[in-house]
């Protein structure tokens, strides 16, 4: 029997989905509108895409979800949990306590329960301080009532007792249910940035929750019964239950899938990624199939983070951007028609002038019912306008001068001209405009590691077979098929002022889904 | 000048300028200068023409591996506990207090002490930018010895230093600190 992978995804304007056989290749696409309980944009989608390739929904062997729930909830700080945040460490990192810089809604919407009790441990895992046990039970009564618990323990990615022995904690004091996030499994060193996103991750399982059953329900209602699973931000996969239990790294997701498709669809490996949508323009840089990772701390919800993100530029130019001449001046964008491009840009019969519009009079492009007549120097200083934006964009993420190969994706891009300065060739490939949801059905499943080793009782191989082992048992642990495993990325850099020949190891393992 | 919250925000900006990619992360500096400002009330800044000739100037600062400080944060009262040990030492209180290296993390260390104690910051400090060792400092060309120097922890521990060179200084304090976040003053 043939089996098929479907991928979906959910963005701020469309729901896209595309249908691959077995050799991976897209044999039906459909944009839908999003919808605001969004299960009904995915069934919607579902039944468009499987009318339109005739494939059966019991045909199906896997479903990928791309979904912007989480990323809405902090930016909208809407659903989310009361969260008690814990942090081990004292009588170190008290002159900083938790939430310090968080916007103060953000703070207030998750209830503002911290504390900072003693514990925690030294770079080379000796500890710094004895748990109290009875400090941490007395804490964890004091915060009864809270929804779920995020708890950050010093140098825990070096050792993790004292973040595992307080979770044991919270099960005896509150319930076995109880939701707790620790901040080993979410982040790397860097203690607040670990803090600030273990703390999100555990605002977040309820809308995860919300997020889970719309996408079972959707695919319930239609009867398929393939294996499902979410899309995170590093471009790789993970299971629902997974998802479940750590909802922050589904947040910017989409990205990463765009670029991971334009990857697939225009067989670039290494290059710039320019994804035009309704709204904005965000660029990505290829790495050997994988988006580069930024290198310093992201922010979500203005919240300082430092997991694993792509590297991204965003500029305020899409398909849907107003072009506002002024004083003989032509900007486009950041303001944009957004969802309602098909209702209120010139071309579908409204009435405020689009960066659409400009290409569907100036060139052959067929999109719309009307072919709005622009002002052929409005045109012109549209156009350019557009490409030194995404000319701009391209030389930052650019990491030489030479020109490098340039792929084009998503609903805006016939916006982009084929000559790009800085590009060697420009990419559109097939199916360019849901690359997001091919992105995500092809994607593979990740597992990580970032660690600090001494090198006094180890040598460095050992060290890194460590790491590399328990790379490959997480990714095995998302539901990767431990055959096709394979190490992706090492990074080791020797940390400086330390004894003992401290070197910091950070390797990702990926591999195929084990169906 | 006073300095809140706000003035922070630009120095921290500064320093990371100043710190041309060392001297620590100047992020973590402005959030324990924020908290004790917070806590304790903005700080004045004080130009060098107007410090007294006979003031006593404590320099503070935070010494040992950058990667670890962004993850085992400073207790907050390790730099205040040093200066009250040469106080003790020398018999008198501080008057100022002022960065050593004005990029990276330790420019704006010296806010939270100044606001903890109640004491000014002098507008200077001691290099014009971020600096590997102790002995690096403009004082050590100009043969102004860095001793008596205190060393302090989070657990309260303390080490105090006398020697008459300031090369054995950045020696003896960097073996005491030897990865562990710590203030010589």
């Amino acid at each position: 029997m043939t089996t098929y992978r479907l991928g979906i995804d959910v963005g701020g304007t469309n729901t896209d989905a595309v249908v691959l056989d077995e050799n991976d290749s897209p044999i039906a696409k459909t944009k839908t509108p999003t919808t605001e309980d969004i299960s009904s944009g995915i069934v919607d989608a579902l039944d468009d895409v499987l009318a339109a390739s005739g494939v059966g929904a019991d045909d199906l062997d896997s479903v990928m979800l791309g979904t912007t729930h989480a990323t809405n909830a902090i930016a909208e700080r809407r659903g989310l949990n009361e969260v008690g945040v814990l942090r081990i460490g004292a009588p170190a990192t008290e002159s900083i306590r938790p939430l310090l810089e968080w916007p103060d809604d953000l703070a207030a919407a998750i209830g503002d329960n911290v504390a900072i009790l003693d514990g925690g441990h030294e770079f080379d895992g000796r500890e710094l301080n004895d748990l109290d046990e009875t400090q941490v039970r007395n804490q964890i009564r004091e915060f009864r009532g809270v929804d779920a618990f995020a708890v950050t323990s010093v140098f825990s990615p070096v050792r993790d007792d004292h973040e595992s022995r307080v979770a044991e904690l919270i099960h005896e004091e509150v319930a076995d249910s109880v939701p707790i996030s620790l901040s080993n499994q979410i982040g790397s060193v860097g203690l607040l940035e670990r803090e600030n996103a273990t703390t999100l991750n555990a605002a977040l399982t309820s809308v995860a929750e919300e997020a889970a059953s719309a996408f079972l329900d959707a695919m319930d209602e239609r009867n398929v019964t393939a294996d499902l699973f979410f899309g995170q931000n590093d471009g790789t996969l993970m299971s629902v239950d997974y998802a479940l239990e750590y909802p922050i790294f589904t947040v910017a997701s989409g990205p990463s899938n765009s670029v991971r498709g334009a990857a697939y669809l225009s067989g670039v490996e290494n290059g710039i990624i320019v994804d035009v949508g309704g709204t904005t323009t965000d660029v990505g840089a290829l790495t050997d199939g994988f988006p580069r990772e930024s290198s310093v701390a992201v922010e979500i919800g203005e919240v300082k983070t430092n997991f694993r993100m792509p590297d991204l530029i965003s500029v305020g130019v899409g398909g849907g951007s107003h072009v506002t001449e002024t004083d003989g001046n032509v900007t486009v964008g950041p303001e944009s028609v957004g969802y309602r491009l098909t209702e209120a840009a010139l071309a579908f019969g409204g009435d405020t002038l689009t960066a659409t519009d400009v290409e569907v009079s100036a060139s052959s492009v067929d999109i719309g019912s009307h072919t709005p007549d622009v002002d052929s120097e409005t045109v012109r200083r549209a156009r350019s306008y557009i490409r030194d934006e995404v000319e701009r964009a391209v030389d930052r993420m650019k990491t030489s001068p030479e020109p490098v190969p340039v792929v084009v994706v998503g609903g805006g891009s016939i916006l982009v001209p084929d000559d790009l300065a800085g590009a060697s060739e420009v990419y559109k490939p097939s199916h360019y405009e849901v690359a997001n949801a091919v992105g995500v059905a092809i994607a593979q499943v990740s597992g990580e590691v970032d660690r600090i080793y001494s090198l006094d009782d180890q040598s460095r191989d050992e060290a890194m077979s460590d790491a590399e082992s328990e790379a490959v048992e997480r990714a095995v642990r998302a539901g990767a098929d431990r055959d096709t495993v394979d190490i992706i990325d090492i990074e080791e850099v020797p940390l400086s002022y330390l004894p003992g020949n401290a070197v910091r190891m950070k390797v990702k393992a990926a591999g195929e889904l084990d169906h | 000048m006073r300095v809140g919250t706000d003035e922070l925000a630009d120095i921290a900006l500064g320093a990371t300028v100043l710190g041309t990619g060392g001297g620590g992360d100047p992020h973590v500096g402005r959030l324990v200068a924020r908290q004790a400002i917070e806590e304790c009330g903005p700080v004045e800044l004080v130009p060098p023409a107007e410090v007294e000739d006979d003031a006593l100037v404590l320099l503070s600062a935070q010494m040992g591996a950058p990667t670890v400080a962004v993850e085992k944060l400073p207790g907050g009262h390790e730099p205040v506990a040093s200066v009250e040990r040469i106080e003790r030492e020398l018999g008198r209180d501080a008057d100022y207090t002022m960065p050593m290296e004005c990029g990276g993390i330790n420019s704006t260390f010296p806010f939270a002490v100044a606001a903890r104690k109640d004491i000014p910051v002098v507008d200077a400090d001691g290099m014009g930018r971020a600096f590997p060792e102790l002995h690096h400092e403009t004082f050590n060309v100009y043969g102004v010895s860095g001793t008596p120097a205190a060393v302090s922890d989070e657990h309260g521990d303390s080490a105090l230093i006398e020697t008459g060179d300031n090369e054995r200084l950045e020696w003896l304090a960097r073996g005491i600190t030897s990865g562990w976040v710590v203030s010589p003053t």
